[in-house]
């Protein structure tokens, strides 16, 4: 419900006032003695004509990683008794061989039978109407937690008279400029020291892209919204992502593909109940959490089982923009990282060898390694200048402590590092 | 031996003796007042008389003192002259006919012959009609300055006139005690004779009578919360003596929570706990605010659920089982921010009785407690005030005096400056919260005479908060009550009531979409009740009367702001309900020993038109599939009616004076829910009257308790354990949506409860240390069973309440230095309360989530905390504008990061454990009290 929702923000400190009321991260120990392993289904259909996907697996206890669940048979029936077999082409992992298109009017069950022989079946499911999603545009303005930035809101006009429940996801891609960008890189290493000239690292000019990268994001949130209590029966204005003035993403040029899927009021209660279980109130109620009871149950078994079958109607809108547009002349946000310049010694400080008695090659004294190449290697720094005190310090100090080069961290001159260098295929400028 | 002289004469004597002001807390009332301002000076009228009859009279002038006489011209002998004129004074006279003088005496008679057998027994009787006299006459009352034995605070009182006619071994002293600030009588103020067992209580209008042997007697007077006294009475006939009492400085000090000593002892009802709430004011408590429910969770069987948690659980029962009455009138939400502060003015609140055991048959309605909270009468003789300052709120109650000794208006304003810190935090994602609350009583109070009395009060309390910019959160109490105390005959004294509540909150959003709306919900309740007392003699007190109420709830509705709101405006349907209720009940000395409290209470419910209500095919989970049938109802309209009788039992037995055993049952209905799926209160939760498919809440507790007294009722323990099973309690379906939901019964469970307990209290009433320590062993459960699982929880077995603690330990100790200085410290001690802890987690869309299975099956760490308090009051200098109190406390001293509540959220696709805590880090605040 519309109302409910809005009660629902995060809230750090309440009783703020005296700074004395705190959420923090649980320290006790989180023993569940009672770890149950359910099966978690995952599927989410389209009525897009693909090959479509539904992710099986078991709940994992904390600190764990998922456990796909492997071997089930997976079948999607239609109310006609029409079936498509799903197989696993990964763990966990199971698709339909072909594109399939699921057809509006006809209601659909899911089929599982888990290696164990336990069997689930979803309820039937119909595929809602399609709902053309509306305008997708910016506003700049201050959220309701008082941060300054971009809000990407969206309309909708499903106009059934009815109220229409809807979910989101969406996809940004942004463009990154390295802030320190320098058309070399470093070149051939040497970190031998036996081969009687010491250590040494070269530069060479960059071959790659590592100036401008486009990095990708994925929508993680459950974004929910309905048109339930609106009297015009759209949607308008409805906030699918907010982007502080101090998000690095919107640095240049940031493009979102919002996705729309139109779901039924069950998938939509099912969610919400999800987040309300994933997020804080206030401080001082919680929602009482408890088994999450989606459509699908076990026929043969009193196996508990988590998720929902959804079927929804899909559409999708793009969106571009500048910081320019938005900001314009105002100062961009920070980068990624912070971008000091440091100047890391070929030689550690105090660097001393000698050679070996036994006249095969050099023993190094105390602490043997080198900095900047140990940096490099780790990949930490990108090549930025030479280093003008070189030579002086070498001639006044000796070997050890002596930086060739200065650097910068490899983000601020690598743009590969937050993003991919190629360019994504529906990118416009 | 016999001389021949004129016996002394009698005069008439009244038992309303004129009087001279004796000292500062005593007078003598009169019923010749007009005495004192009329007629010729009693000395001249004297004087004249010398002059005319050459009678020389012997007297001391102070005795004179004020006297008048109204009609001076007398005729007749000097006896008639004399009984006429000194017929309304305390003075007697004795003529000696020979040397043609009169002595006048204060108070006593000349013997003029000595006490029967003085020289031994003699050989002849008397003549019989002396005989007769004598017989029955006391030897005279000998008073010799060194005898005294009392520091001479006061001056000795002499009670009555002589009558050498009617002479007896002892008189009947009778008064009325009042407390000298505020003029108000003081009940259950025992009056001893010093020496003797003879001891009184004053009655609830503060009269009281004792037999005093004639002559010097030396009466002490104590009550909790008065200061001692002692009076030294020389008694020559039956008389008047009232007292004007001071408040006990050095009691204040004192946590008290029982009013009379041994009444816990004496007392047939079980579970009832007294808070004074001006005797527990140096119990720290957080930000140095005084707080009636904070100290109710001191004492054992009363807890919530977590600091900061609104609502009480009493005995293992649910937040809305409680009602707590303010002045007669129902609050629905005594707290302020959270629960955090009570919403009770603490300077005009006097204190509460809790019942949580036998409720009093004139109580109904919820099954778990009665919190029946009192404002102060106001001071009728003069202006005073008492005000706080303290790191949250500002405080100031006033007691202004309407007509003296008659009526006095209370008012107390209370406000929170919460909002002015959090604007000053430097901290950014603040700067949009607010928070403020203000409260505000008056009650006005009118004594008509001795049998009528009317007291009125009007109460409002408001909150505002907001946590994100765009929503604005209120919810206010608002109520009156007016109630006329009335004294039907000797024996029968009544209270009609009459009163309104009214709780609502409301939630304006405004954000940036179409979705801005206005939301509100409200709850009204008009009740009417008449109770009598008629103590039909030693034996059985009766208890009885009638109440009505009539309930009108807005359950909900949503309207849009704005012009660019799409917000479709709800408004479900109200609901309308009476709630009525005939109660009688007998409290019965059986013996001394044995006594017995029956009652029985008739409850009834009526939910009301006009409204529609759904019914469900019998057999199948309630929801939209399974719809029967919906019916309409008219205006007016029965929807359903529910009720029945209860019981209200409790037997005492004393198997000493200072030791007694109780057992209690009694049952009850409930036709009123809330309606919340959290796992704590929150104050935007909704009330829900009883409808067609909402069946009321019932319950029955049955109770056994020891009580016992030791060292002059410095030392009191009890021990009570109880029983408790609750049917029709309401939860709801995981993941419910309550609010503005116009089928709400399909979200709704209803199961069965069961609680029970063991309560363990030792106190220690005097002294420098004084304070008390309370264990509780206490298990809460609920079971929500039914054939469909979407019904059931946990499988439909037992599992404990959110509130289910089973170990409980509090302290609370005082420790006085000098008058002045007094230390106080608070311990608690918890096991942990219940949460829902994830089986595991899983991945869903990218996210990592975690999914529950059973409820409360984990326990957060256990809580504890001790707070520290100093008390110091400033100098008792007489002429000092105001006297001040401050109260320096460091709440949470050890720093215990006890966990509220611990809980999982996905972030950034990631599960992250977190933890709640509400005062994690020691807390010291400041507050300045003080009273003119």
């Amino acid at each position: 419900m519309k109302s409910k929702r809005n009660l629902g923000f995060l809230v750090k400190c309440l009783l703020v006032a005296l700074s004395i009321s705190c959420v923090e991260e649980f320290n006790g120990e989180i023993q569940v003695d009672t770890f149950e392993s359910v099966l978690v289904i995952d599927a989410r259909l389209t009525d897009q004509v693909k090959s479509q996907s539904i992710y099986l697996s078991r709940t994992f206890e904390f600190d764990s990683v998922p456990a796909p669940e492997r071997n089930a048979q997976v079948t999607l029936v239609r109310n006609d008794g029409a079936t498509i077999s799903f197989n696993e082409v990964l763990p966990g992992m199971y698709t339909t061989d072909a594109a399939m298109q699921l057809l509006a009017g006809e209601t659909y069950q899911l089929q599982i039978t888990t290696q164990d022989g336990v069997s689930y079946a979803s309820d039937f499911e119909q595929v809602p109407e399609a709902v053309e999603i509306g305008e997708v545009q910016t506003i700049r303005r201050t959220n309701n937690t008082g941060l300054e930035g971009i809000a990407i809101v969206l309309d909708n006009a499903p106009n059934s008279g009815q109220p229409e429940f809807f979910r989101y996801e969406y996809e940004e891609t942004y463009k990154i400029i390295a802030p320190d960008f320098n058309p070399f890189e470093w070149g051939e290493i040497d970190y031998d020291i036996n081969d009687g000239d010491g250590w040494e690292v070269l530069t060479k000019p960059r071959t790659e892209e590592s100036r401008v990268c486009y990095g990708t994001n994925h929508s993680k949130d459950l974004i929910l919204t309905s048109t339930e209590g609106l009297s015009n029966g759209g949607i308008d204005d409805f906030e699918v992502r907010f982007l502080s003035r101090n998000n690095s993403f919107i640095s240049h040029r940031y493009s979102i593909l919002v996705k729309q899927y139109h779901h039924a009021l069950g998938a939509n209660s099912f969610y919400e109940t999800l987040q309300d279980f994933s997020s804080i109130e206030t401080v001082f109620s919680a929602v009482q959490p408890g088994l999450l009871e989606g459509n699908i149950s076990a026929s043969n078994s009193v196996a508990s089982v988590l998720g929902y079958f959804e079927l929804s109607s899909y559409s999708e809108k793009r969106l571009f923009f500048d910081y320019e547009e938005l900001f314009s002349g105002e100062p961009l946000p920070p980068y990624f990282m912070n971008c000091a310049t440091g100047a890391p010694p070929l030689y550690p400080e105090g660097f001393h060898f000698t050679p070996n008695p036994n006249g095969d090659g050099f023993i190094i004294d105390g602490n043997g390694n080198s900095p900047l190449i140990d940096g490099i290697l780790a990949g930490l720094y990108a090549y930025h200048a030479e280093n003008g005190d070189y030579e002086e310090w070498l001639r006044t100090e000796g070997l050890g402590g002596a930086a060739p080069y200065l650097v910068k961290p490899l983000g601020c001159g690598d743009c590969r590092v937050f993003g991919s260098n190629v360019v994504p295929e529906f990118w416009t400028e | 031996m016999r001389k021949e002289i004129e016996r002394p004469k009698r005069s008439l004597l009244s038992h309303r003796v004129f009087f001279v002001l004796l000292g500062l807390t005593f007078f003598w009332s009169s019923a010749q007042d007009s005495a004192l301002t009329q007629g010729t000076a009693l000395k001249e009228v004297l004087l004249n008389i010398e002059a005319k009859t050459g009678y020389q009279l012997f007297f001391i002038e102070d005795w004179l003192a004020g006297q008048r006489v109204m009609d001076q011209n007398q005729e007749g002998s000097i006896l008639e002259i004399l009984d006429a004129i000194l017929v309304n004074t305390n003075l007697n006279y004795y003529v000696l006919e020979d040397e043609k003088r009169v002595i006048l005496l204060q108070n006593t008679v000349i013997y003029d012959e000595l006490p029967r057998f003085f020289f031994g027994r003699p050989d002849s009787l008397s003549t019989e009609t002396i005989q007769i006299v004598t017989d029955s006459r006391p030897p005279p009352a000998f008073f010799v300055e060194n005898t005294r034995r009392t520091a001479r605070e006061y001056p000795i009182v002499r009670i009555g006139k002589a009558n050498n006619s009617d002479l007896r071994p002892s008189y009947q002293l009778r008064g009325k005690v009042t407390n000298q600030r505020n003029g108000e009588p003081v009940p259950d103020l025992a009056i001893r004779l010093l020496g003797s067992n003879l001891v009184t209580v004053t009655d609830e209008n503060g009269n009281y009578t004792i037999e005093l042997p004639s002559g010097y007697n030396v009466i002490s007077a104590t009550a909790m919360g008065i200061e001692d006294m002692e009076r030294e009475i020389m008694m020559y006939n039956d008389g008047t003596l009232d007292l004007a009492m001071e408040e006990g400085l050095q009691q204040l000090e004192e946590v008290t929570v029982e009013a009379d000593a041994i009444s816990n002892v004496q007392e047939t009802s079980t579970g009832t706990e007294t808070i004074d709430l001006e005797e527990s004011k140096n119990i720290p408590l957080v930000l140095g605010e005084r707080d009636l429910l904070q100290v109710a969770k001191a004492l054992p069987g009363i807890s919530s659920a977590g600091e900061g948690a609104t609502g009480l659980n009493v005995r293992g029962g649910k937040t809305d089982q409680n009602l707590v009455l303010l002045d007669d009138a129902v609050i629905y939400n005594p707290t302020h921010f959270f629960g955090i502060f009570q919403a009770l003015n603490p300077f005009t609140t006097e204190g509460a009785d809790i019942y949580k055991g036998s409720v009093p048959v004139e109580f109904g309605g919820r099954l778990s407690s009665v919190f029946d909270i009192r404002t102060k009468n106001g001071n009728v003789e003069k202006f005073s005030g008492e005000g706080s300052i303290g790191p949250v709120t500002g405080n100031l109650a006033l007691e202004i005096p309407v007509k003296k000794d008659t009526s006095s208006l209370v008012v107390g304003g209370r406000g929170a400056y919460a909002d002015w810190i959090l604007r000053s935090l430097d901290e950014e994602s603040l700067n949009n919260s607010q928070a403020s609350f203000f409260d505000v009583i008056a009650k006005y109070h009118h004594r008509f005479n001795e049998n009528s009395e009317i007291k009125g009060t009007a109460y409002f309390s408001r909150d505002d908060f907001s946590i994100t910019s765009d929503s604005l959160y209120n919810y206010t109490n608002r109520l009156a009550s007016i109630r006329w105390d009335h004294r039907h005959s000797e024996k029968t004294v009544g209270a009609l009531m009459l009163a309104n509540s009214d709780y609502r909150f409301g939630i304006d959003f405004d954000g940036e979409a179409n979705t801005d709306f206005d939301l509100n919900y409200s709850i009204n309740e008009t009740e009417l009740k008449y109770k009598l007392n008629t103590r039909l003699n030693d034996k059985h007190s009766l208890d009885y009367g009638l109440s009505a109420k009539l309930y009108s709830v807005n359950p909900g509705s949503i309207e849009p702001v704005g012009g660019n709101s799409d917000i479709a405006p709800v408004f479900i349907d109200e609901e309308q309900a009476v709630e009525g209720a005939l109660f009688v009940g007998d409290e019965i000395a059986l013996t001394d020993r044995l006594s017995l409290d029956l009652g029985l209470r008739y409850a009834f419910f009526a939910a009301l038109g006009s409204g529609t209500q759904r019914t469900y095919v019998e057999g199948q989970p309630r929801n939209e599939a399974t719809v029967q049938d919906t019916i309409s109802y008219g205006s007016g309209e029965v929807i359903e009616t529910y009720g029945g009788p209860e019981a209200r039992v409790a037997l005492r037995y004393l198997l000493a004076p200072d030791f007694s055993v109780k057992a209690s049952f009694n049952n009850s209905y409930q036709f009123i829910h809330t309606l919340t799926n959290n796992t704590t209160v929150s104050p935007i939760d909704t009330w829900k009257l009883s409808d067609l498919n909402i069946e009321p809440q019932t319950g029955y507790q049955a109770s056994l308790g020891f009580y016992k007294n030791f060292n002059d009722n410095m030392f009191e323990v009890s021990l009570e354990g109880y029983y408790k099973e609750m049917d029709n309690v309401l939860d709801f379906k995981t993941g419910a949506d309550l609010f503005l939901n116009e089928n709400v019964e399909t979200e709704v469970l209803q199961g069965d409860g069961q609680a029970y307990g063991v309560e363990f209290l030792i106190k220690k009433n005097r002294g420098k240390l004084n304070g008390w320590l309370g264990y509780t062993y206490a298990r809460s459960l609920y079971r929500f069973d039914s054939p469909f699982s979407e019904e059931r929880i946990n499988g439909g077995e037992f599992f404990p309440s959110n509130f289910d603690k089973p170990h409980d330990v509090s302290l609370i100790a005082n420790y006085k230095l000098t008058k002045r200085y007094s230390f106080s410290a608070n311990f608690v001690y918890q096991t942990g309360r219940p949460v829902t802890f994830p089986i595991g987690t899983f991945r869903f869309n990218n996210a990592d989530f975690v999914a529950f299975s059973d409820r409360n099956e984990f326990r957060i760490p256990d809580f504890y905390r001790l707070d520290l308090g100093i008390n110091i009051e400033g100098n008792h200098k007489k002429n000092k504008l105001a006297h001040s109190f401050w109260t320096i406390s460091v709440y949470n001293v050890l720093g215990r990061n006890n966990p509220y509540s611990v809980f999982f959220v996905t972030e950034d696709g990631e599960v992250r454990a977190l933890q709640s805590s509400i005062f994690a880090i020691p807390i010291p605040s400041i507050t300045y009290n003080f009273k003119f």
